[in-house]
């Protein structure tokens, strides 16, 4: 049995301008940090059986590859040419359709498994690239390189994309008070709303591609980004709190981005005693993210009132990783 | 007729100019630069004409060194000092001098306001030795509340110089001289605190931001500077 698991990520800056159609064009720089919720991979021989056996909310029994409905399992499958009959069986720490790349994490977990399973070595950069791979040229999901990165490296990472695709690695250089107060200070809280990434990014596509003004706003999101790495880096959390407000109001000026229901939460967070906030991921629902330095109490209490559970957490350093491997 | 007395009265101060310790200054900069960066309050006073400098400086430490004259403006997010002067407030004074005596005039005050990190500022001639006994009395309030202490004085400095964390002392045993040269350096201060404010300044959220807005000629951001200011303050 090999076991592993790969971190689910925050995007903290710059995020959504790792999608194809804007960092193609203009290239992109942007933050993201793991954190210690995972998806774990759990694979086992079956070399007493003829069929693949994949767990996960649903259980496929399939003698056929191409038969696998799954469509991250199938491609992976194929990708790696698995042939013999295996058993996947996936648990994660927190629910899918939640923001928090979970899906590419399923993703690089698997691979992780796969290659350990034919005892092969295979380092984080190609891990991200080959779940890229899947994720944008065979399966055409309208994603960027954001999430698979942050599942494969893990850390509080840096991530430079030029209009080639090409994606280098920079761990953000930040001191460990910093670190401290980051986890002390950030709050994440579930919407309970659970959507599908695609269709948020296909309409934020739509709108920077038909309107000049919208485009203009990727570019004021990207700069943000890099705002927000030079707070973190310079210890100014508090800045950083800032410019996570101004980084969600400008994200919300794309439709599908937000809704009444989520800006009440955030209106809330705001008047007590929360800094700057911004939903994680491709927006629509999923988790919020609050900077706050006094009032904490104040903050989950209000929170709480409005029906929201909180999601504890803190940065992953590991990135994926084997966590059992038996013969 | 009076030549020789403006001369030689100039010479003094010539004199001063060239001998005041310039490092003292300096220091004495950088702590008052240092509370407003932490929002700390800076509580001024003094005696006879030390009281009027003590409320000149406060006035300047609160306006002047985020909106010089030049400016007719309020602008929101800029804020100066959290500046307070003891004696601009006769009936407080007066209340505790009536009550506990002339050397309880400030502390008593400061027992209220004084908070951890706070500054207080001293002006004072003879640096609290002799008649002003409430100068001494207001810096022991301030080191049980881990306060500190910025001192202008003259002639020997006397207390203020030994208990300040920086005191400017006006090298020229003269009163007249040394008032009106802490004159002089009150407003030499107030200047390098605008130009140190400014530059800081460029570095915060809200001029990045206008930064951004000027780059990608974007009016919308506008409308977010005023909620950053509503969510941080």
């Amino acid at each position: 049995m090999i076991v592993t698991r790969a971190p689910l990520r925050l995007s903290i800056g710059g995020g959504g301008t790792d999608l194809p159609f804007y960092s193609s064009k203009f290239g992109t720089s942007l933050v993201t940090a793991a954190i210690d919720k995972y998806i774990y991979i759990i694979l086992e021989r079956r070399d007493f059986y003829d069929e693949y056996l994949i767990r996960y909310s649903q259980t496929e029994k399939v003698k056929d590859r191409k038969d696998i409905k799954h469509t991250r399992v199938k491609a992976a499958f194929e990708y790696l040419d698995i042939k013999e009959p295996i058993e996947i069986t996936s648990i994660a720490d927190v629910p899918s359709g939640t923001g928090l790349g979970s899906s590419s994490a399923y993703l690089v977990a698997l691979l992780k498994a796969l290659h350990t399973y034919k005892r092969e070595h295979i380092s984080n950069k190609k891990l991200a690239e080959e779940a890229c791979d899947i994720e944008i040229n065979i399966l055409k999901e309208p994603i960027g390189k954001q999430d698979q990165y942050a599942s494969a490296f893990g850390g509080i990472i840096n991530l430079e994309i030029d209009k080639l695709g090409n994606v280098v690695v920079s761990p953000l250089n930040l001191s460990y008070s910093t670190l401290e107060e980051l986890e002390q200070n950030t709050l994440m809280f579930s919407t309970g709303i659970s959507r599908a990434a695609s269709e948020i990014l296909t309409e934020q596509k739509k709108q920077a591609e038909s309107d000049e003004e919208k485009m203009k706003q990727m570019h004021i999101i990207k700069d943000i980004g890099s705002e927000i790495k030079k707070a973190l880096e310079q210890g100014e959390t508090r800045k950083f709190g800032q410019w996570l407000n101004v980084h969600w109001e400008t994200k919300k000026k794309f439709g599908k981005m937000s809704s009444s229901d989520i800006d009440k939460y955030y209106e809330t967070a705001l008047k007590n005693g929360a800094i700057g906030g911004k939903l994680i991921g491709a927006g629509g629902g999923g988790f919020l993210l609050f900077y706050c330095e006094a009032n904490k109490r104040q903050l989950r209490e209000a929170i709480s009132k409005l029906g929201l559970k909180e999601l504890l957490f803190k940065f992953d350093t590991e990135g994926c990783k084997v966590l059992y491997e038996g013969r | 007729m009076n030549e020789e007395f403006i001369n030689e009265y100039l010479e003094g101060t010539a004199e001063i100019v060239e001998n005041i310790d310039k490092e003292e200054i300096s220091k004495f900069i950088e702590i008052l630069f240092e509370a407003w960066k932490n929002g700390k309050k800076v509580i001024s006073m003094g005696n006879g004409g030390s009281a009027s400098t003590a409320s000149h400086f406060t006035g300047d430490l609160s306006k002047t060194v985020i909106n010089p004259s030049s400016e007719k403006e309020i602008v929101s997010y800029k804020k100066g000092f959290k500046a307070i002067c003891l004696n601009d407030n006769p009936a407080l004074l007066t209340a505790w001098i009536n009550d506990c005596g002339w050397d309880k005039a400030y502390a008593g005050a400061l027992n209220t306001l004084l908070e951890d990190g706070d500054v207080i500022l001293l002006v004072s001639v003879h640096g609290g030795s002799g008649w002003s006994g409430n100068i001494v009395e207001a810096m022991k309030m301030a080191r049980k509340r881990n306060a500190k202490i910025l001192g202008l004085a003259g002639f020997d400095g006397g207390k203020l110089k030994e208990m300040a964390d920086s005191c400017i002392v006006v090298p020229k045993d003269s009163t007249p001289h040394t008032e009106g040269f802490h004159g002089v350096l009150q407003h030499m201060i107030v200047q390098r605190l605008l130009e140190l404010i400014t530059e800081y300044s460029k570095n915060s959220v809200v001029e990045r931001l206008q930064e951004i807005s000027k780059k990608y000629d974007d009016i919308t951001i506008k409308e977010n500077i005023n909620k950053i200011i509503e969510a941080s303050s």
